[in-house]
């Protein structure tokens, strides 16, 4: 995966740290930045979105459900990013997609649907012996609750990005 | 050397802590396998935003190494009856939470929904001018004052609320500088920087408390302005105060206009705005012979919180905006899951459009349907808990009508003797006379929820004679069902007609000899 060395550090952190050193025109580029990477993620999503929408069939359940948690979990990164500015790609990171700011509309709620979808995924993804029946919710409801999710996730982008 | 718990203990002590943190009793759970990975399931009919912030606490202190870290989560399952669900356990405990609202409500769930008032009042209320809230008990008085110390709260402007209970029936001027210790007290909690004011402000009001029952109006008015002095620095430091008094009709009438009159000699022009509770028949604001306290719309607005059943269809729609609030913060589809058709009209017109009234019966016929194992609430549920609210409105009354309440007690029986042994029907027309002791005492039951009011005047015989049509209430005549010998004056939410009015008795009180047989 390529790697941007503006994420390896914290850009809010930096920001905090230098604010009162560097212009201002230097913040408002970082914030800049900051937002673009967002905006990035958040094509992504929209990408693993429209893959896991247009995987109709009934066979395809492992699909629709895969690809719409990567949209949910990439949608976090960016909101966690635009947030707090920690961005990670260790495989790990997957147990935080449900750490959401509490500033993110009903985040408790969203929390909880992260883990099971996790859980989920996994079946849709690695057990040869499940089958549809074996998830939290259909395969279908996983994109519509995905598609309510993303949309949340671009506004609250957007507000903070204002 | 510690040993990990097993997988059922652990998962044991999550879901107790759930239940705690709900204040619900422990619901099923499972534990499941996805993948290789075992997971806890906790089963709930519908996932609301209290469950995931219960789970979230539950399962917040789990170490790195437990069964279940970052392994918890909610199963929405079909249950065999709605009423059996965790979410309906926790809509009974809100609405019990929220039967008694004070300024601890602030510290509740209950301040996080929005109880929508059917005249937009909660945008008067925040204003800066003095109101006072008229209605009658559970009309929702003390939840718009709190919304207003909610917005306040949330603005960062303080507020006081003093509640008059322990003031019940006190005439006495001793009242007064121990409203002012509460009002200090009050205060206390914003002065970071004027301690040595609040110390001044004690010590006034120490002095005055000490004179006990020798206290004068005198002593009391040469307080004042050293009071004020001090308080206003404060309230400028925020720019403004609200000084809330819950249920003023507790203090004697007799003592209510100049108790305001101290009150608002400090708070006028100096930002404090008085926001006041109170049942309007058992009210004075003002006395005209002494000149002596809040005279409106001049020094106080009027807010009036009276849906009554003049229009039963926007007593209905109250009931049911009120009831929605709650069923959807617990995260249920609607009202309609609960009930069977026609329960939610039968609970408009036995509550009669007070919301807290609705509240107590609709609690009530959830804990009768559920212990008589149907699967939704019925009318018969809604007419014996609406029975049983008479108890309650009783134990209230006794508080609210002090000086009053031989006459209160002996117009109720006559009324009901009236419309339950003579008339045999639950409505009639009232002669209006506010001259007559009688017809002041019958707005007295009416302000106390033992009489509706169905329409406030019309004029059936001759012309400028006017009567008020008012309603019996339900918890009179209806148990398991509605007593079959008594006729219904409407059971539909249409307006009332003028014609069926005018078909409805008399209860001529002039005539008749109330009081002690």
């Amino acid at each position: 995966m390529s790697e941007d060395p503006f994420l390896k550090i914290n850009p809010l952190k930096a920001i905090a740290c230098l604010e009162t050193i560097i212009p201002e025109s230097s913040v408002v580029l970082i914030r800049r930045e900051l937002h673009s990477h967002c905006q990035k993620l958040i094509r992504l999503a929209s990408a693993h979105l429209r893959f896991a929408n247009a995987a109709t069939g009934q066979l395809s359940w492992r699909q629709r459900v895969s690809r719409s948690y990567y949209a949910c979990y990439t949608a976090s990164k960016a909101i966690r990013l635009i947030h707090s500015g920690t961005y990670n790609t260790d495989v790990g990171d997957h147990k935080n997609g449900g750490e959401l700011p509490t500033s993110f509309p009903n985040s408790s709620s969203w929390k909880d649907f992260f883990t099971k979808f996790r859980a989920d995924r996994n079946i849709a993804d690695y057990d040869h012996l499940g089958n549809e029946s074996m998830l939290e919710m259909k395969s279908s409801e996983y994109v519509v609750k995905s598609t309510q999710f993303l949309a949340l996730a671009k506004s609250y982008i957007n507000e903070r990005a204002a | 050397m510690m040993t990990r718990k097993s997988m059922d203990d652990e998962a044991n002590e999550i879901v107790e802590r759930f239940a705690h943190e709900c204040q619900i009793s422990k619901p099923k759970y499972k534990i499941v396998d996805k993948a290789g990975e075992k997971f806890l399931a906790i089963e709930v009919g519908h996932i609301n935003n209290v469950f995931a912030i219960a789970l979230e606490v539950a399962s917040g202190g789990l170490e790195e190494d437990s069964n279940f870290y970052g392994r918890t989560f909610l199963r929405e399952v079909k249950l065999p009856s709605v009423l059996e669900s965790p979410e309906v356990e926790l809509l009974e405990r809100l609405i019990s939470e929220s039967l008694t609202v004070g300024r601890s409500s602030l510290e509740s769930d209950y301040h996080r929904k929005m109880i929508p008032f059917l005249g937009g009042e909660e945008r008067q209320i925040f204003g800066t001018a003095n109101h006072v809230v008229f209605g009658r008990r559970g009309a929702g008085k003390s939840s718009l004052v709190l919304y207003a110390c909610n917005q306040a709260k949330k603005e960062a402007i303080p507020y006081v609320w003093i509640a008059f209970q322990q003031y019940n029936g006190r005439d006495d001027l001793s009242v007064i500088p121990q409203v002012l210790y509460e009002f200090v007290e009050g205060i206390e909690r914003y002065s970071e920087g004027f301690e040595a004011r609040i110390k001044r402000l004690r010590k006034i009001v120490s002095e005055l408390e000490d004179l006990d029952l020798k206290i004068t109006k005198q002593a009391i008015n040469f307080a004042i302005p050293k009071i004020t002095r001090e308080v206003v620095p404060i309230v400028n430091h925020f720019g403004k105060l609200f000084l809330c008094f819950d249920d003023l009709h507790l203090l004697s009438p007799s003592l209510q206009p100049y108790f305001l009159s101290v009150f608002y000699s400090f708070s006028r022009g100096n930002n404090i705005s008085l926001k006041i509770t109170a049942i309007e028949n058992f009210c004075k604001l003002y006395d005209d012979t002494l000149r002596e306290g809040l005279e409106p719309p001049g020094d106080a607005q009027i807010i009036r919180l009276d849906y009554n059943l003049v229009d039963p269809k926007a007593a209905y729609d109250h009931i049911s905006n009120v009831l929605s609030g709650y069923v959807s913060y617990v995260g249920l589809k609607s009202t309609a899951s609960l009930v069977v058709p026609n329960v939610m009209q039968r609970l408009a017109w036995t509550s009669a459009g007070v919301p807290r009234d609705a509240l107590y019966i609709f609690q009530r016929a959830l804990t009768k349907a559920r212990a008589a194992g149907r699967k939704k609430v019925t009318v018969t549920d809604v007419n014996m808990s609406a029975a049983e609210s008479l108890t309650e409105k009783e134990r209230y009354a006794s508080d609210d009508a002090t000086s009053d309440e031989n006459l209160i007690r002996d117009v109720i029986s006559d009324i009901k003797r009236f419309c339950l042994q003579e008339k045999k029907c639950n409505a009639f027309l009232v002669f209006i006379d506010v001259e007559d002791p009688i017809y002041n005492a019958i707005q007295k039951v009416s302000d106390l929820r033992f009489l509706h009011v169905l329409h406030p005047g019309i004029t059936p015989e001759k012309a400028g004679q006017r009567y008020e049509a008012l309603l019996l209430d339900y918890a009179f005549y209806t148990g398991f069902r509605k007593a079959q010998s008594i006729k219904e004056f409407k059971t539909e939410l249409e307006p009332t007609l003028a014609k069926e009015l005018r078909e409805l008795d008399t209860y001529r009180y002039k005539d008749r000899t109330i009081g002690p047989s």
